[in-house]
């Protein structure tokens, strides 16, 4: 049950009429056992209750023993100084603060949760913890009351909010989730000395803040005068508590311990992350389970050898992998692919980029053109266009080779590695567009066989491929090949620069026949 | 590219030049021929010289024939019309079809997506509510997210289908927003993207909005429970920061809040990759669709509106030729295919005086049509329709109303036959690859009846060779040769495809093609059935060696080119074909570029022959009383890349002087009187004030460039060329 705010009564209460479904999620049958173990630690006597619940708490958080501890006592009677739970994301700290919350005798008041990565301004989070912290039967008028701008002002709404909460007596919990996210917004500097000194501001004794962040209490308490909070270090999951977080709930877990035997240790070298774990997973365990009839049936040695061989090539596919985007195709596709699999696996990991060797857009062949003179007014040194680009169009390319002494090839040699470091670099418009001329007048012989001698578009000759140069262009620009720079449209003096890799631009040559490697300049 | 024509008087309907438009009401709303004969026109010189004879002809024959103009033109716009708003509801058609698939596929996607979150937890309204997460077992929280690869690096064509595809999603029971590239700028951040994803779906937002704002209008009755889309159709131009940012916030919230991501790609899957960070990548959980690509459209349109008679109009070869360029090598999207095809028939009806005619093509009774409309035409059209140099070529010579009946229907007839036979021949080629605009345009050559002797021997040739079977220019020898290499299967498959092609057809010649077809399939199953296993082994080893094809295939490829032969008859063939066939390439290409630089510097040079004024008439000399900027263009003709700026002026000067000297000479009353002295500073400033205008409207046509700092005195021009 995930309902920390609500008194402890009233759960126990619920949980008490065993058969009676008080929350729609305990009524389905889904729910893990995980979830239905906290309120049944609720049913026990008063005496045993304590240890109970914090053994169902270390139950639900694997490999967070020490931290957990530390959460109870450092939250339960109303703590003098602010908590800072940090530590890398997909830690548990979040989880592990809200279970807490729902196991501290005494039973919170009242938990005010902002995840400040939900709210995309200073106003929205002022508005969602103020309308938390009004009383639940006036929440929908809350919302159209008036927010306030300034910080000030939100202290003060603050100030009035929780003083009415804590004449009753019982401890509030303000969270701050994602506090990290705040550097990041206008002004945030601002606001983030706010929220950290939001103790010494509010006064309040019954009033316990805790915040969540990713980043260490360094990057926060360095520059504010503020007082230090307690804090507790959420470090990154060992291999055995990854595979035991893994683990849980699992319909066939002698299955998945000997999938996870195969897989994880290689994946964890790559990430100790567990969402990312995870993601990557999913679909090995799926293709692990592909040779098995049974999902149910416990694998014998011969089994687990023979998934082992079947999973291993997709393991070193899943390896290069972890931080891109797998992608599942298509229903058909799917089905259709099945059939293939055995005969593409060994291609797979042979040589993945052969894979794709044709383009898989359609761009109309002036596009193509121009993406390749741009690529080449990025990558050649704009010294050399003359050289390659000469009227009988870089074709004698014997001509330039030249005996140069051993001073001149050094140079050149440094000036090359400064390019390389460089990256792409920029040119004018006017150098693409002479660049395009070149190469479409050196590649009009090879579009004249393909197309019939007596169309018209040979009669205008590649005049009719410039036509329209600056419309390719804007596209280009808006499918993110070339990006611009920001300058006065009208003088014509923005600098373009190509976005593309080589690969690209080698799949968009060969899909005109353009002899692209003649003129990359390198040495 | 275009010069002036003689002076042949042109009807305003009949005026195709576009910088002409504005003349055109005023000249219809006076019909008298002295009004049209004002309006000169430059009328384009092509190679085809003869199409524009015709029209003038055609204009004037109806010219002799006032009263009847009106009607006809009257009769042509309708017929127009008709037409289009035909071949438009074919293409709508054509693209539904194509894009339902997909559609179908989304929605499935998204039925599947939707239970398996709420498989992972259904939360309560109240739960819903809260600010804080649910605490479940699930590792990542990730949102799923379909990446449509549109495959055209043009994003014009799946504007459309990205609007039709909300539609069908919505009408499917989701909620659907939709979120631009400008509304995911730096500029608006991650705050205004969410505002705006807020107002499509939230009849009321309120000052501050949050996640919690859409938490609560979710937990409503008539929302709960239904996935919430959200498309982004254009993922290349959004800002990869505020869109990861928006990803982060929402994947928080997926599994109490179904929110999807729909998102169009147009490159490659690489670009998600290069535009979000890793860890809002992380948070997507991505499922790749594909949109059918530009050429495959393009195949499906083909054959619905050009092979298939859908609306009576068809286009020349040149005409073709000049599209399928265009489509392949400018523009790639069907958009302007369809745009250009439009002004194609647009041109047609306006052009062709008896393309009305056009319309009978789908009337039930064609012929009574033809009849009804044809005995009511006055005698010069009558006398111009045999005058139609396909009418000539077939000797076809009387009068009467039924030759011309006879040969529309024999036409209609004969399109239809060459239509099923070219869907045969791309039912064989679509194994190889080979484009159904690429046959189209082969099959519409005039030159391919000619050729066809020739043709047959080249075919054997080749297959003995085997060489040059990938060019373009062959795709129908291609198309054969495929056959012949077709596995067994395949080759049935097309069989029965051919079978049902030709059943259609009322002739007896395609009659007895389809028995053939049908012996040669009986043939093929019985022999299949007997020898299965053996057929596989030697299909194999004739694979290799690349001669000895099955007897089978070789058959089906003999029959084909026989039916090629016979039946394939490209229309501008047949007698009367100028009444269906648009075939003047250079109207649509004019029409369709432009070029409108090019444009005002040739009417900088002409302006004397634009103007008809009485002054500048004497042709070679540029005389003073031309217009600054048009003596200031002539003038620059004779210079190379770059001007001097001083050349030019004295150049200037002196043309000016010499005309006022003349004008002073001849004692004309007018204001340049005070410029009569050239020496007097007065003078000499007005000259240098025109010159620096004419250069600075030369500059904003784009005719020249200001001089740069390195070079003052030098200015650079832009356009060449007479």
């Amino acid at each position: 049950m995930s309902q920390p705010v609500t008194p402890r009564r009233t759960t126990r209460s619920s949980a008490g009429s065993a058969s009676d479904p008080a929350s729609p999620s305990k009524s389905r049958p889904k729910s893990t056992p995980r979830r239905q173990l906290i309120p049944a630690a609720s049913k026990e006597e008063e005496g045993e209750d304590e240890r109970s619940a914090i053994n169902a708490l270390l139950e639900a958080l694997p490999g967070r023993r020490a931290q957990a501890s530390d959460l109870l006592r450092l939250l339960a009677p109303a703590p003098a100084l602010p908590l800072l739970l940090y530590g890398g994301a997909a830690t548990g700290k979040t989880r592990a603060l809200l279970l807490a919350l729902r196991h501290i005798r005494p039973r919170p008041r009242r938990v005010a949760y902002a995840a400040l990565r939900s709210l995309p301004s200073p106003r929205a989070l002022f508005a969602s913890l103020l309308s938390q912290l009004s009383p639940p039967t006036s929440s929908s008028a809350s919302s159209r009351q008036r927010v306030p701008d300034k910080p000030s002002d939100f202290v003060a709404a603050l100030r009035d909010a929780l003083a009415s909460l804590c004449a009753q007596g019982e401890a509030v919990y303000l969270v701050f989730d994602n506090l990290e996210v705040v550097r990041s917004w206008d002004k945030g500097g601002q606001l983030l000395a706010l929220i950290l000194r939001l103790h010494d501001l509010l006064r309040l004794p019954q009033v316990v803040l805790v915040y969540v962040s990713s980043a260490t209490p360094d990057a926060y308490y360095s520059m504010t005068g503020s007082v230090e909070p307690n804090h507790i270090y959420f470090p990154d999951y060992a291999v055995d508590e990854v595979r035991d977080i893994l683990m849980r709930g699992h319909s066939n877990p002698k299955l998945y311990t000997s999938f996870l035997s195969v897989a994880l240790k290689p994946l964890f070298r790559v990430t100790r992350r567990v969402d990312e774990l995870g993601a990557a997973l999913e679909p090995l365990f799926r293709r692990y389970c592909e040779p098995l009839g049974d999902l149910k049936a416990v694998p014998d040695e011969s089994t687990k050898r023979r998934l082992f061989e079947h999973i291993q090539p997709h393991l070193a596919v899943a390896l290069n992998e972890t931080f891109s985007v797998p992608m599942r195709a298509s229903v058909d596709q799917c089905k259709d692919g099945n059939s293939g699999v055995k005969a593409s696996t060994k291609r797979q990991f042979g040589s993945r980029d052969s894979l794709s060797t044709e383009l898989e857009f359609h761009m109309s062949v002036s596009a193509k053109y121009l993406l390749l003179s741009a690529f080449l007014a990025s990558r050649n040194p704009a010294t050399l266009d003359a050289a390659l680009f000469d009227s009988t169009g870089g074709s004698d390319n014997h001509k330039r080779k030249r005996k140069s002494s051993q001073a001149s090839m050094n140079m050149k040699d440094t000036m090359v590695e400064e390019m390389l470091m460089k990256g792409p670099g920029t040119f004018p418009l006017e150098r693409l567009l002479a660049i395009f001329q070149c190469i479409t007048s050196v590649s009009e012989d090879a579009l004249n066989d393909v197309e019939c001698p007596d169309s018209m578009m040979n009669g205008s000759g590649m005049t009719g491929l410039m036509s329209d140069v600056l419309l390719q262009l804007s596209t280009l620009c808006n499918s993110n090949f070339l990006s611009k720079s920001r300058s006065c449209p009208l003088e014509g003096a923005a600098r373009y620069r190509s976005n593309i890799d080589e690969d690209l631009a080698l799949k968009v040559a060969r899909s005109v026949s353009f002899p692209l490697s003649k003129y990359i300049y390198r040495r | 590219m275009s010069a002036p024509s003689g002076d042949t008087p042109l009807t305003a309907a009949n005026n195709i030049q576009p910088f002409l438009v504005l003349h055109k009401a005023a000249a219809s709303s006076v019909p008298s021929s002295h009004a049209r004969r004002r309006i000169q026109t430059s009328q384009p010189s092509s190679p085809s010289t003869y199409l524009a004879d015709r029209c003038h002809d055609a204009a004037r024959v109806q010219c002799e024939d006032e009263g009847d103009l009106d009607l006809y033109e009257q009769l042509r716009l309708e017929a127009f019309q008709q037409t289009w708003s035909k071949i438009q509801s074919t293409i709508d058609e054509v693209l539904k079809g194509i894009n339902l698939k997909l559609f179908d596929q989304v929605l499935q996607w998204v039925k599947e997506s939707f239970s398996l979150v709420r498989a992972i937890a259904r939360p309560h309204h109240t739960e819903v509510q809260q600010s804080y997460p649910l605490l479940t077992d699930v590792i990542c929280k990730r949102i799923p997210t379909a990446f449509i690869l549109t495959k055209n690096a043009e994003f014009v064509d799946d504007i459309t289908t990205f609007r039709d595809l909300a539609g069908h999603l919505e009408s499917n029971g989701c909620h659907l927003a939709k979120l631009s590239a400008t509304e995911l700028s730096a500029k608006h951040g991650v705050g205004g993207c969410f505002r705006s994803l807020l107002r499509q779906l939230l009849s009321d937002v309120p000052d501050v909005a949050g996640v919690s704002v859409l938490a609560s209008w979710y937990c409503e009755a008539e929302n709960y429970d239904k996935p919430i889309i959200v498309i982004i159709d254009d993922l290349e131009q959004c800002s990869g920061d505020v869109l990861g940012e928006l990803v982060l916030m929402l994947s928080e919230w997926v599994i109490k809040i179904p929110i999807f991501f729909v998102m169009g790609i147009a490159t490659t899957l690489d670009a998600p990759k290069k535009l979000l960070s890793s860890e809002a990548l992380q948070r997507l959980e991505p499922w790749k669709l594909t949109l059918g690509s530009p050429s495959d459209r393009m195949n499906a349109l083909v054959e619905a509106i050009l092979v298939k008679p859908c609306a009576g109009f068809c286009i020349g070869h040149e005409v073709a030729m000049f599209l399928r360029n265009y489509f392949f090598r400018h523009d790639g999207t069907i958009t302007s295919f369809i745009s250009a095809l439009k002004l194609a028939c647009s041109k047609h009806f306006s052009l062709e005086p008896l393309s009305f005619l056009c319309v009978g093509m789908l009337e039930e009774d064609c012929e009574e049509f033809w009849r009804d409309k044809f005995e009511a035409l006055p005698q010069q059209i009558r006398k111009y329709a045999f005058g139609f140099p396909s009418c000539a070529s077939a000797k076809i010579s009387s009068n009467s109303s039924n030759n011309i009946i006879e040969g529309l229907s024999k036409l209609l007839r004969l399109q239809k036959d060459w239509g099923s036979v070219l869907l045969c021949l791309y039912e064989a080629g679509r194994h190889d690859k080979v484009q159904l605009l690429d046959i189209f345009c082969e099959a519409v050559n005039p030159d391919l009846q000619t050729e066809n002797v020739l043709f047959v021997s080249e075919v054997t040739c080749e297959s003995l060779s085997g060489v040059k079977s990938g060019c373009g220019k062959r795709s129908i020898t291609q198309v054969i040769n495929t056959i012949r290499h077709l596995p067994m299967e395949t080759l049935l498959h097309v069989l029965e495809v051919w079978s049902n092609h030709l059943k259609g057809m009322s002739e007896i010649g395609m009659s007895e093609i389809n028995d053939k077809v049908k012996e040669l399939q009986s043939t093929t199953i019985s022999a299949d059935s007997v020898r299965l296993a053996k057929e596989k082994w030697t299909r194999r080893s004739a694979a290799s060696t690349g001669n000895g094809t099955d007897p089978l295939n070789e058959k089906a490829a003999v029959l084909l080119q026989d039916v090629t032969r016979k039946y394939l008859v490209p229309v501008e063939c047949l007698p009367f074909h100028e009444i269906i066939c648009f075939k003047n390439v250079d109207v649509l290409q004019s029409a369709l570029i432009g070029n409108p630089r090019r444009m005002v510097q040739l009417d900088l040079l002409k302006s004397q022959s634009h103007l008809k004024c009485s002054c500048c008439r004497n042709g070679t000399a540029v005389s003073g009383s031309l217009h600054d900027t048009s003596i200031m263009c002539n003038l620059a003709q004779e210079y190379g890349d770059v001007i001097n700026l001083h050349d030019w002026y004295m150049t200037f000067e002196g043309i000016i002087n010499s005309t006022n000297s003349k004008a002073k000479r001849k004692s004309y009353s007018s204001p340049s009187k005070k410029k009569s002295k050239p020496s007097s500073p007065e003078g000499k400033a007005m000259i240098q004030a025109r010159f620096c205008r004419a250069v600075t409207e030369m500059q904003i046509t784009g005719l020249v460039r200001m001089p740069s700092k390195r070079r003052p005195d030098l200015v650079q021009r832009i356009a060449f060329g007479p």
